[in-house]
């Protein structure tokens, strides 16, 4: 009975850290399907869609180096924006305003120019570093079978403490509900669809709803939108120069 | 004897100090007016100020996580303190996203205020409450917002709002609250929301039990500055207590650097600085306005009984042959004046009162700068018993010094002269 007992204690020990590193595999795959070994550029498009108010559209230049964990981004339009930037190294952001020439620095939790969007939706995707799975089913998504993931944050630096997401088969994130650290839902992401680019996956576009902020139209509750459009996606080397604050002030002139 | 002569002399000759009499009841009534309202203003300001920033004197945390460590040294020291009167104990979030959401509207808040129900439900109740009350202890679930958020969310009792914020580990947070309260104030104190202190503490991530500020209500008899001067002496010797903090540049200044010192204590006059140069400059015109009044009521007291003593000439004269001396005259002469003084003083002070009393039935809340000088939307006038005293000081000192030059120059008068010039 007693060595019953200890096998069980002992089975259990091991199996911990076993799921543990499970979790970890299956996070770290997600990441690999959307991190570039090489250099990433893109045209990016968000478009805000607050209820009741025009839509409001910004093109940039983006330019990734997610073995650096660096990113470079330039606002293209609309003229009012024109280049201003983000330049993110390792774990500093600064944001460029050519009004002024000044850099401030920024966080990765800060919204996006105002949109939906925050500044770590445009960072690598890090699943298995900033999270643990906590729980797993299975679940149809539209025409999509997936395995739904409830995450819990094992870093304070992620931008929610908790989120839940829906994987398809061939590892790619189609839909994420990011909580705060009590579990209020506070923003849901959907990606309906990926372009390849080489052996890796880009979404065509992120829709992101703000589940806090909207209006009721029409007698319906809208709430806003931002969505995120990847075009022109290129893996030509970048040159070290663009991941620098005078590159910024270089190409805002 | 020469009271009861005046007296007569007064009611006789009533109808020569008509204009001055009105003049002096206005004036009263003005001046009643302006000390009431003036002071008025202040206490309201105060007892909203003092509800806003933990009380009359607090206490703050320096530490990097701002909790006060050594809770039961700052009790000991805020309850033998001069003048303390009750106890306030407060967890305060200042993040820049404190934001409520509903209904997908949000508005930011310069605050958000966990408060220990059990030593402050009653000080709450004294808000300007539109609907609902103030919290009881132990309700975890509740939020008590202010008609400026009410206002933007369309918030009405019972509904659930979603309070965003960030722990002390940097992970965003929120809380799911129900509006159990909708307060009116200005919008220098009205956004600021209130909730459990333990709601808040849990949160935050702070251990329960955990306070950012503790502060105390003095008796309105006591000295902020004083009392605060007390407090960092008494708390020095116990936990490293940074100097009285004076405005809020220096506390921010402390905040940023502390000088190793734990605790900063910073009384409701520090938090005021602002708001009181606007008071004491409000004060300053009325006692400028006052201080013109008497001198032109000393003006128009002297003029009128010049006039009455040129009129009386006869009359002063006849004094002065029965046997009067010039003494006793300018005696009766002045103690007119007293009585003038004196009735000017009660019926101007009667008025006066009953105008102040008037206005406090008026709702005033319709302007959103005054709510924050009212009390329920009501101007809650007051004049301290001080004032008063000075106020009969002053009239009757005027009154008498107005009248003391015509007085002497009659009593110089010869009887005979007198009599002569009279016909």
């Amino acid at each position: 009975m007693i060595r019953f007992f200890a096998i069980l204690a002992l089975t259990a020990v091991i199996a911990v850290p076993i799921q543990a590193l499970e979790g970890r595999e299956l996070l770290a795959a997600i990441d690999r399907e959307v991190t570039f070994d090489k250099d990433f550029s893109a045209e990016y498009t968000v478009t805000q869609d607050r209820p009741g108010e025009p839509k409001s559209v910004q093109t940039m230049a983006m330019f990734r180096r997610d073995k650096a964990s660096k990113f470079t981004i330039v606002i293209l339009s609309p003229d009012v924006d024109k280049g201003k930037g983000y330049l993110k190294v390792e774990n500093n952001l600064w944001f460029y305003d050519p009004v002024g020439g000044r850099f401030t620095v920024s966080s990765a939790k800060d919204r996006f120019q105002n949109s939906n969007a925050r500044n770590s939706d445009f960072t690598k995707s890090n699943l298995a570093n900033d999270y643990k799975i906590v729980g797993m089913s299975q679940e149809m998504l539209g025409r999509f079978s997936t395995r739904v993931f409830d995450l819990e944050a094992t870093s304070d630096d992620v931008t929610f403490p908790k989120a839940r997401i829906w994987v398809t088969d061939d590892n790619l994130v189609r839909k994420t509900e990011d909580r705060s650290l009590s579990g209020q839902l506070m923003r849901t992401v959907a990606v309906p669809q990926y372009q390849k680019v080489e052996d890796r996956w880009v979404p065509v576009n992120m829709v992101i709803v703000d589940n806090l902020r909207g209006k009721v139209v029409d007698g319906k509750m809208r709430y806003e939108t931002t969505i995120i459009g990847i075009a022109k996606p290129n893996l030509t080397p970048v040159p070290d120069l663009t991941f620098t604050q005078g590159y910024l002030e270089r190409v805002s002139r | 004897m020469i009271l009861l002569l005046a007296w007569r002399s007064f009611l006789r000759q009533l109808f020569r100090f008509q204009v001055i009499l009105v003049t002096l009841i206005l004036g009263v009534a003005a001046m009643v007016i302006l000390i009431g309202v003036s002071t008025g203003l202040a206490v309201a300001l105060r007892e909203k100020a003092a509800r806003y920033f933990v009380g009359d004197v607090s206490v703050y945390s320096l530490l990097p996580d701002r909790s006060v460590t050594d809770q039961a040294a700052v009790l000991d020291a805020l309850e033998a303190m001069p003048g303390f009167q009750s106890l306030c104990r407060r967890t305060e979030y200042y993040g820049a996203d404190s934001t409520l959401f509903f209904g997908g509207d949000s508005i930011r808040q310069r605050k958000l205020v966990g408060v220990d129900w059990k030593i402050e439900n009653a000080s709450f109740r004294a808000l300007d409450w539109i609907s609902g009350g103030p919290l009881v202890p132990g309700d975890l679930k509740g939020i008590l917002v202010s008609e400026v958020t009410a206002d933007r969310l369309h918030l009405r009792l019972g509904d659930e709002v979603i309070v965003s914020l960030t722990t002390l580990r940097g992970q965003r947070n929120s809380l799911s609250l129900l509006v159990r309260g909708i307060f009116r104030d200005s919008s220098f104190f009205g956004y600021a929301s209130y909730l459990d202190i333990e709601a808040l503490n849990s949160a935050l991530g702070y251990e329960p039990g955990t306070i950012t500020a503790m502060g105390a209500i003095l008796r309105p008899d006591a000295r902020a500055t004083v009392s605060g001067a007390w407090l960092v002496h008494g708390l020095e010797g116990k936990v490293p207590t940074y100097r009285l903090i004076a405005n809020r540049a220096e506390q921010t200044q402390a905040m940023g650097n502390p000088e190793g010192k734990v605790l900063a204590v910073m009384t409701l006059d520090a938090n005021l600085a602002d708001i009181n140069d606007i008071l004491n400059a409000l004060l300053g015109v009325s006692v400028l306005a006052s201080g013109l009044f008497l001198l032109i009521l000393m003006i128009g007291v002297g003029n009128t009984y010049r006039m009455i003593v040129f009129e009386r000439t006869q009359e002063i004269g006849t004094m002065r042959a029965l046997g009067v001396t010039r003494t006793r005259l300018v005696g009766i002469l002045l103690a007119e004046a007293g009585v003038l003084g004196v009735v000017g003083l009660i019926v101007g002070t009667s008025v006066g009162e009953g105008l102040l009393q008037l206005a406090a039935l008026v709702e005033w809340s319709g302007n959103s700068l005054a709510v924050m000088f009212l009390n329920n939307g009501h101007l809650a006038p007051l004049v301290p018993a001080e004032a008063y005293g000075v106020l009969t000081l002053a009239l009757l000192l005027t009154t008498l010094l107005g009248a003391s030059l015509p007085a002497i120059h009659a009593a110089r008068l010869k009887p005979v002269d007198a009599l002569r010039e009279g016909e």
